[in-house]
């Protein structure tokens, strides 16, 4: 049962952590808090359902996720935080939150209400290993975010434009005058976070089998509070501690019974972390090194 | 200032019946959640209260007065519904109110109805307190407590279920609903294994699941809204649990079938429509509700037209639209044929006294499976 519920932990995990590295990303370069990131996410979802059920093609879907997300991610980047950038922080965030409830209104108000699901034979089947259980659609998650994982740890450690996104992130004017089109990278970094996020709307979506114009309204906050524990910016913090707090969150349910709703779960460790260790996760790890 | 606009305000609710004579139109108010997380159910009620009203005019309206429905969006806040309160008393002038919302937002917006003597029907809300607001609130839908009591009846009783496996959702909706079941349950003999509770809104339940399989239960009860109970049903059946699953009314959903798919077969529900039945409304109501909306129709709307439909009624039988009158007939409501069940009448805490409909989900769809009418479970306790 134990091996169970950490594979049913993993995959939550899993989950968070596409929302949430994006999120990390795009904090890392503009320090905004992305609060739009989970509407993104959103449109990614009923993007990908209906090329799904226009093509049938569940790769389909993921590549038209993944290029909604891009696409808007650089539009709000371009034209909502871009021009309020000069302002404080404070007014990028408010409007951040209002396009967030904007975005998720006009997919109710184009697509209706009701919950709209995937035909019923997608990932409908289970392989059972020993005393295990894991259901297609498991598998599907955890095959994807490993894949887009990998991905990221590709893009973001072995590539020019990885090591330009960090010299961005550190400090944007001494970028500058190295001759990096800061610009650019932004541009890229916002498509790129975006990207996953679309994605991880989709999976969520296939994964559960619903879609729904609020379905972002628990990642909009839980990624802000993964993003906090793994140190704001940093991407890897961002994926340790969405494991950790998927496997947290599902041990204390399945193992433990503690009473305490699920969502309070990655804010009291967000808590804890803000109270020890404000610099995040990653952090802690390099203390035990030592 | 303050005094004032409370003044205006009762002078103006006092005007409000006699400006709907002079308009020749009965003005019925309906809220309800058209927007926000509830806006599926919220958009079902207003359908199926609309479909009322229609029904209602195509038949020569009330009083020789066609019906008007004044309706507002109170995204299941209870904020929203207090001000909407206010604004259908004061502004809209109605005769009457209808809820088409969730026990939150009714809740809160029950004792302004109350103050200002406008009779409110209850579509489908069920906490115990709406109705405790006062004499001119009426639930058409059931009481959690008494659909509970009734799920525990068809665990024991029907299915036999000797170790039970209880997963609330932790709102008042989920949390009266298992109190009514497990005080049934255990009286009838069965053993509570576990009662976990999980949030509105919650996705992941296979922690909770693998938990209720390792203790091998015969059913497990769930007391979530239409999306809690696919979850469930559906991660259940990933896992490999076998045992029955039991919902109630918030799984009585076309939505619950589509995001269940196969594993939703051999669920069944305590709910208040049956789809199977014969009697000529309930007929009219699901035949026209396809036809309209082009969907299957739920519980939800179900009760919501019958709130309309029952208040329609009653204006009917008190031959006038003076407020007191109205809840006078409400309150004197006997066998009326409403498309959620023959309707014995209203208690006098004006809840609801129907028999409890159990569905089964058979190739897909909800289908008859029984129906429990037991007077010592069906009749609210005071």
């Amino acid at each position: 049962m134990l091996f169970q519920q950490i594979i049913n932990g993993l995959i939550i995990g899993g989950i968070y952590a596409l929302i949430s590295m994006g999120l990390a990303l795009v904090y890392g370069i503009l320090r905004i808090i992305h609060v739009a990131h989970a509407g993104v996410y959103v449109v990614g979802a009923y993007v990908g359902l209906y090329t799904f059920l226009l093509t049938g093609s569940f790769i389909f879907a993921i590549f038209a996720s993944m290029t909604a997300g891009a696409i808007l991610g650089v539009i709000i980047q371009q034209y909502v935080y871009f021009p309020l950038i000069k302002h404080s922080p404070i007014i990028s965030l408010i409007a951040s939150i209002g396009l967030f409830i904007s975005l998720e209104e006009s997919m109710r108000l184009i697509f209706g209400p009701y919950i709209k699901s995937f035909p019923k034979d997608l990932f409908n089947g289970e392989y059972h290993i020993g005393g295990l259980v894991i259901g297609q659609s498991q598998l599907m998650v955890l095959f994807t975010s490993i894949a887009s994982i990998t991905l990221i740890w590709y893009v973001t450690q072995k590539t020019r434009f990885g090591l330009a996104l960090k010299a961005v992130s550190q400090d944007m004017d001494i970028a500058e005058t190295l001759g990096i089109n800061s610009k650019k990278i932004i541009f890229t970094a916002f498509a790129f976070g975006s990207a996953f996020a679309g994605l991880a709307g989709l999976l969520v979506g296939a994964y559960f089998n619903s879609v729904f114009s609020s379905m972002g309204d628990v990642p909009a906050y839980k990624a802000l509070a993964i993003i906090v524990v793994g140190g704001m910016s940093n991407i890897w913090g961002a994926f340790w501690a969405s494991l950790l707090i998927g496997l947290i969150e599902t041990l204390s349910i399945g193992i433990l019974s503690i009473p305490l709703p699920r969502n309070s779960l990655a804010f009291i460790f967000m808590i804890l972390i803000l109270l020890f260790k404000p610099e995040g996760i990653m952090e802690l790890f390099r203390g035990l090194r030592k | 200032m303050r005094f004032k606009s409370l003044f205006l305000g009762i002078v103006l609710s006092l005007m409000s019946v006699s400006l709907a004579f002079a308009g020749g139109v009965i003005k019925i108010g309906f809220f309800s959640p058209l927007t926000g997380f509830a806006a599926a159910d919220g958009t079902s009620a207003k359908h199926a209260a609309m479909l009322a009203v229609e029904k209602i005019n195509a038949t020569g309206g009330i009083l020789g007065k066609k019906v008007k429905l004044i309706v507002y969006d109170d995204a299941a806040s209870s904020q929203q519904a207090v001000a909407i309160a206010r604004k259908l008393i004061q502004e809209n002038k109605v005769t009457a109110v209808v809820s088409g919302s969730y026990s939150t937002p009714t809740r809160a917006s029950a004792p302004i109805y109350q103050r200002y003597h406008i009779p409110l029907v209850v579509a489908y809300a069920t906490h115990p307190s709406i109705t405790k607001a006062g004499n001119y609130v009426f639930r058409i839908g059931f009481l959690a407590t008494v659909e509970g009591k009734a799920g525990g009846y068809v665990a024991a009783k029907v299915l036999h279920a000797k170790r039970i496996a209880v997963l609330t959702m932790d709102n008042d909706f989920g949390r009266s609903l298992s109190k009514g079941f497990v005080e049934e349950a255990q009286k009838s003999g069965a053993k509570i294994v576990a009662n976990m509770s999980f949030a509105l809104g919650a996705q992941d339940m296979s922690p909770f699941l693998t938990k209720i399989k390792a203790l091998n239960p015969d059913l497990i009860y769930c007391t979530g809204y239409y999306s809690e109970g696919a979850l469930t049903v559906k991660q259940a059946k990933s896992l490999g649990i076998k045992a029955t699953i039991l919902g109630q009314e918030g799984f009585d959903s076309p939505m619950f079938l589509k995001i269940s798919g196969d594993a939703a077969n051999g669920t069944i529900i305590t709910t208040d429509l049956n789809r199977n039945d014969q009697r000529p409304i309930a007929k009219w109501f699901i035949t026209q509700y396809r036809k309209e909306y082009k969907m299957e129709p739920d519980m939800v709307g179900a009760s919501s037209f019958d709130a309309v439909y029952v208040l329609s009624e009653a204006i009917k039988k008190a031959k006038s639209t003076k407020a007191a009158k109205i809840r006078n007939a409400l309150a004197h409501i006997k066998n009326f044929n409403g498309v959620t069940g023959f309707i014995k009448g209203f208690t006098k805490d004006g809840e609801v006294v129907k028999p409890v409909q159990i569905q089964k989900v058979v190739n897909g769809q909800f289908t008859y499976f029984g129906v429990v009418d037991k007077p010592s479970i069906i009749t609210p306790k005071d």
